[in-house]
């Protein structure tokens, strides 16, 4: 290897509003090898990345590629650098062909191709690295695993010295993230510098050179991958190692009819087909239910079925006996389901509404919130304060902004908002993501309060110790369908890998 | 801490608007300048015009009502982000609503005529609105570009009512025939055009600050203008709501052509509205999405209508057209000054988070973030 | 009716077609790259008066449609300005920027230009030998002014443009997927602003061959909703190139219709159906085919890079 690092990072500071993302991190990435860099969600591995990509400006700290100081302003800047970066949500255009957007890639570059000039080098592309993509197809069209296959051949097409991938196994199953170590491997015995973005130290030991991890924003060390081993990361990620959480007794509600029944579920996926396909379970008074699944498998249309945020396409849910169906998040809320949605900017508060018109949003309607339909402020301030405080939620007064709360309060805000109705169903997606360890364990105990108390729980994650640490039993969803059920007080993190994989049951 | 941005924020509110309308005056003076007349005689005969006396007032608050309802109207549909950018369709069906009942119902007695003829307009501009409405919560078509084509549609459809089966033979404009004596509105304060409808206008300001502000109706509208999805998951139905604030924002503005006929004109008359509802979108910016704004910013633009129709009486060569720029530039203005205020309180927080990275937060310290807050999260 | 009748129909739906076709046409590229521009009819006025008024100064058509540009651009700005830089709502800037474009053209109608002068020159026809000779069709496709012939020579450049070229992958990504667009190296502000001015041009060029093509005047809010028809040309066009033109020539079409039935005296059909026709077939395919309709993703939505 030369003695020039192919890229330098050195001291790069970001901060954002309530966080800092990157703290005086110093880093290099050396020609011909795969870099991994590990840390927990929240790290501060995609604003790094962000920033030697061009995405946003570091407010301190220098980026030095080839030995000299690279002005990266912007995403143009970067590509002039022969850097690559393939985010963990595509920047594919849908509404054009894999060929175009190679094209478009290209624009302005020495390589430069025309609009019918991109089949065939993206042919000939596919071709060389053994990547399976039709040129001709609408990335719209496409699977998951086919669109990071056309974002490769982009990097590719444009021959991307330094390339950044963030997350790439998170949308593939085991066999796929396989290939795509095959193809990793191979660019880098080109020479191509690589820098692996990942928050799993398994797939991040197999293939990478050296791995570098972040916590909290800070670098914490970087090691040769060939001394590093499964505990030595899991400290370095975590601080001191996590107490091994004592396995919940599971509660003795289990042999009582059961609260949640679903049959043959299925559910419609946005473009075409169907994201769920006869998916059947029960869940009892008491019970958490893990669902497990590599993301984008069907487990939040399913949530959002079971939510009536979503009509399915067929099948039966019952919640103790009553059927439940249609599109109606309503009558859902009243027969005592509640959602914690997986998404909760998108779906989970109103950031432009103060906290307390956000907990009093889905009872506004009721006594003593409103008479008539005059609403009653006294009294919803009340609620609010009461919840603020059950839910220790940081906050100095009910009017302030929602969206002006950090990640793992608006977390609390929404389980305050869900839970403090007693539910007898509760249906949580991804509860956890992004959030610290603090709030992490506030969610989670909230969650397990309500399974005592004799909730059925129907809890997703992508977090495998997360479900095993927490759940009673684990179904997996592969392609939407149900791959296999176990008991997590006898599955093995490698046995629900092999499911979710798409495995048959053993 | 919060509580004092966001009076900062409800300061910028106010103070934008004020900030914005004054540079407006000043670049229309400006202009008259340019183009040779002296902008003091200009607004000295606009002021008189529209505030000098009783009958100048009168004229301003008459012009102000179409304006005003329409906007409130808009306001409303905006706190749940919906564009109802076609009042001035539902308006020119409102006004031929109410015209129709009070050509054909001549014998229902004054107060149940008025009523009558008042209701079928309002019912008719929110007939208008409910097909954008119904198209955006069923079909998910933007209510944007249904709302418009609606206006044209609205426009054509009272024109050919007034060129066909309304026409009469002999008159030199398509209008209507005058409404009976006993469908108008009367005059409240004699000498001038004061009518009811200003009372009218008043009440549905309270009204419209009531559904917005203090309403279930209002905070469900205020979570599906802030975020239509999370507003459904958490029970909030959201395409009937979509539908109700788009009909209720379409009887506003029917309403106001029906008030128009009544109150102003005794009769339907062709082009009446030289685009009140398209100024009304201008109007509910200005006020901000505030009842009590919007008021102001009625009035505002009534008074420059009145003002600049005395311009032309007074005939010394400024054209009342400079009531429409002056208009145009206060928005544009407040456009800007919103876009400035929202660039600087991101440099600010983004200053402020790289203090705080340099020390931490003492633990138990509330970490929240300065965020500008609009009255109703819209985006504007 | 006779085929005296259709020939002039064509004619005249020929020449109406052609404003209405640049406005469109600089729309759709504007579209492609997320801005939409409800204030198209106040750019055709400035474009109209600009032209009116440089012609009067200069004595020259050519002259006189630099300025039509110009005036179309000087509206693109100030709507780029708001949305661009400033992030203000497309929606209302395009409203209020109506607003001001007919109070100033009005305003400079009756201080700078005056109302009751006589006719700037105008733009003269261009007759292509033998072929305008064609009966029936001859006059109407070989017998317009350069202006109108430079129009439908546009369709093809255009589509060309937003589908073969490098420049037109650009735009839709911008219009599309702004924030990939950014991170594939595309300037999307740039991008879009530089959509935004030929929408400018192209739209003020439409107002000034209203203005320059027959009758050399300019008269108060003389587009009367022309902007607005070519609105909706690409809505009704689905955002495509032929599409647009395709919906340009029958609005046309229905106002040739109107206007000559209107001087025939013709009334069994009511002449305001026809006019609200453009605006009811949009209405009616954004109603019922809104599953094929699919306008760019990011249309009217402001896009701000970190």
């Amino acid at each position: 290897m030369s003695s020039v690092p192919l890229v330098r990072l050195e001291g790069v500071t970001k901060a954002y509003p309530g966080v800092v993302a990157n703290d005086d991190v110093t880093l290099e990435l050396r020609a011909g090898e795969i870099h991994a860099l590990l840390g927990e969600n929240g790290a501060g591995k995609t604003t790094l990345m962000g920033t030697l990509y061009g995405l946003h400006r570091p407010d301190a700290g220098s980026i030095i590629v080839d030995g000299r100081e690279a002005g990266i302003h912007s995403p143009r800047d970067a590509l002039a650098l022969g850097i690559g970066y393939v985010q963990q949500h595509f920047s594919l255009i849908p509404t054009l062909t894999v060929a175009e957007n190679v094209v478009l890639a290209l624009r302005g570059s020495d390589s430069k191709l025309s609009v019918r000039g991109g089949n065939a080098r993206v042919r000939e592309l596919a071709a060389t690295y053994e990547l399976d993509v039709d040129p001709t197809a609408r990335v719209e069209d496409l699977s998951v695993g086919q669109q990071q296959r056309a974002e490769l051949l982009k990097a590719l097409a444009r021959e991307t010295r330094i390339l950044l991938l963030d997350e790439p196994s998170a949308v593939l199953t085991p066999q796929e993230s396989e290939g795509l170590g095959v193809v990793l491997r191979r660019l880098a015995e080109n020479g191509v510098g690589i820098f692996l973005v990942s928050h799993k130290f398994s797939e991040v030991l197999g293939i990478s050179d050296r791995i570098s991890v972040l916590r909290r924003g800070r670098l914490v060390g970087t090691l040769d991958a060939a001394s590093a081993s499964r505990a030595t990361l899991a400290e370095m990620m975590v601080g001191e190692l996590r107490a091994v959480e004592a396995r919940p007794v599971p509660a003795a509600h289990h042999d009582a009819s059961p609260r949640l029944e679903v049959s043959d579920l299925w559910v419609a996926a946005e473009r075409g087909g169907f994201a769920v396909k006869g998916v059947g379970f029960t869940v009892n008074p008491g019970e958490v239910l893990g669902v497990a699944g590599v993301e984008g498998n069907g487990q939040v249309e399913l949530t959002e079925a079971l939510a009536g945020v979503r009509r399915p396409a067929g099948g039966t849910i019952r919640v103790d006996g009553q059927p439940l169906g249609g599109r109606s998040p309503r009558r859902t809320r009243r027969l005592g389901i509640t959602h914690i949605p997986a998404d909760r900017h998108q779906s989970g508060l109103v950031a432009s509404m103060s906290v307390e018109d956000n907990l009093v949003l889905p009872v506004a309607d009721q006594s003593p919130y409103s008479v008539g339909r005059v609403l009653r402020r006294g009294a919803i301030r009340k609620l609010a304060r009461r919840l603020i405080s059950e839910f220790d939620i940081r906050v100095p007064g009910s009017g302030v902004l929602a969206g002006a709360l950090s990640g793992g309060n608006q977390q609390k805000l929404i389980l305050a908002r869900e839970l403090s109705r007693r539910p007898s169903v509760i249906i949580a997606c991804y509860p956890t993501r992004g959030l610290d360890f603090g709030a992490t364990e506030a969610v989670q105990q909230a969650i397990l309060d309500h399974r005592d108390e004799g909730a059925a729980i129907v809890y997703v994650s992508v977090d495998l110790d997360e479900l095993l640490s927490l759940s009673d039993r684990i179904i997996v969803l592969h392609h939407g369908a149900l791959q296999g059920e176990v008991s997590a007080a006898v599955a093995t993190p490698e046995q629900l890998g092999l499911l979710m994989g798409g495995a048959a049951a053993a | 801490m919060n509580w004092q941005l966001r009076t900062r924020a409800a300061g910028l509110n106010v103070v934008i608007p004020l900030v914005a309308v004054a540079l407006a005056l000043v670049s229309v003076a400006l202009l008259l300048v340019v183009a040779g007349s002296n902008p003091f005689d200009a607004y000295r005969d606009m002021w008189n015009a529209a505030l000098g006396d009783r009958f100048a007032l009168s004229t301003t608050v008459t012009k102000t009502m179409p304006r005003l309802l329409a906007a409130l109207g808009i306001a409303l549909a905006l706190r749940a982000g919906l564009w109802n950018i076609g009042a001035e369709g539902q308006l020119y069906i409102g006004a031929l609503a109410t015209t129709a009942v009070a050509l054909h119902l001549p014998d229902l007695g004054t107060p149940l005529l008025i009523a009558t003829s008042l209701g079928a307009g309002t019912l008719a501009g929110a007939g208008w609105a409910l097909i954008p409405g119904v198209l955006r919560a069923k079909r998910g078509v933007s209510e944007v570009i249904t709302s418009l084509m609606l206006v044209y549609i609205g426009i054509q459809l009272t024109n050919y009512v007034l060129e066909g089966p309304w026409s009469e033979p002999g008159s030199t404009f398509p209008s209507s025939p005058y409404v009976p004596t006993g469908a108008s509105l009367p005059i409240i304060v004699s000498g001038t055009l004061l009518n009811a409808g200003a009372l009218v206008g008043l009440a549905l300001v309270v009204l419209a600050w009531f559904l917005m502000s203090r309403s279930t109706f209002g905070l469900r509208l205020n979570a599906i203008g802030g975020n239509e999805r999370a507003a459904g998951v958490a029970g909030v139905r959201v395409p009937l709501l979509i539908v109700l604030a788009m009909t209720a924002s379409g009887a506003f503005a029917g309403l106001a052509g029906g008030l128009e006929v009544l109150g102003v004109r005794g009769r339907l008359v062709e082009g009446f509205s030289p685009g009140y509802g398209f100024e009304a979108i201008a109007i509910a910016l200005l006020g901000r999405l505030n009842a009590f704004g919007i008021l102001g910013a009625a009035l505002l633009f009534g008074a420059l209508d009145a003002g600049s129709a005395g311009l032309q009486t007074a005939a010394q060569g400024v054209p009342a057209s400079i009531s429409q720029v002056a208009e145009g530039l206060a928005v544009t203005y407040v456009l800007i000054g919103l876009g400035l205020a929202s660039i600087l309180q991101r440099r600010r927080s983004a200053r402020a988070a790289l203090k705080e990275a340099t020390h931490q937060p003492a633990a138990g310290e509330p970490d929240v973030l300065p965020v500008m807050p609009t009255e109703s999260g819209r985006e504007l | 009716m006779n085929s005296h009748f259709f020939a002039q129909l064509l004619v005249a739906t020929v020449a109406l077609a052609a404003p209405l076709l640049l406005a469109a046409l600089g729309e759709l590229i504007s579209e492609t790259a997320g801005v939409i521009n409800i204030e198209l009819e106040g750019m055709m006025l400035c474009g109209a008066f600009a032209a009116v008024w440089a012609a009067r100064g200069s004595g020259s058509v050519a002259v006189g449609f630099l300025a039509a540009a110009g005036g179309g651009v000087f509206l693109a700005a100030i709507h780029g300005a708001l949305c661009l830089v400033f992030r203000a709502n497309q929606v209302v800037s395009g409203i209020v920027l109506n607003i001001f474009a007919l109070g100033l053209t009005s305003f400079l109608l009756a201080t700078a230009l005056g109302p009751t002068t006589s006719p700037v020159a105008t733009l003269n026809a261009v007759h292509v030998p033998v072929l305008a000779d064609i009966p029936g069709i001859g006059k109407a496709f070989f017998d317009q002014n350069v202006v109108v012939y430079a129009a439908y020579l546009l369709i093809p450049c255009i589509w060309f443009l937003l589908n073969r070229s490098p420049i037109g992958l650009a735009l839709k990504a911008a219009g599309e997927r702004p924030a990939a667009a950014e991170s594939l190296g595309v300037r999307v502000t740039l991008t879009r602003a530089l959509a935004l001015g030929a929408c400018g041009v192209l739209a003020g060029a439409g107002g000034g061959l209203l203005a320059l093509a027959a009758i050399g005047f300019f008269t108060e809010n003389m587009t009367a909703g022309r902007g607005f028809i070519a609105l909706a040309a690409v809505i009704f066009g689905r955002w495509r190139t032929f599409g647009t033109a395709a919906a340009v020539v029958l609005f046309a079409l229905a106002d040739a219709f109107q206007i000559r039935l209107q001087a025939l005296g013709i009334v069994h059909i009511a002449p305001q159906f026809l006019v609200m026709l453009p605006y009811l077939v949009t209405l009616v395919a954004l109603a019922g085919l809104m599953r094929r309709m699919r306008p760019p993703s990011a249309l009217g939505v402001n896009y701000v890079s970190s």
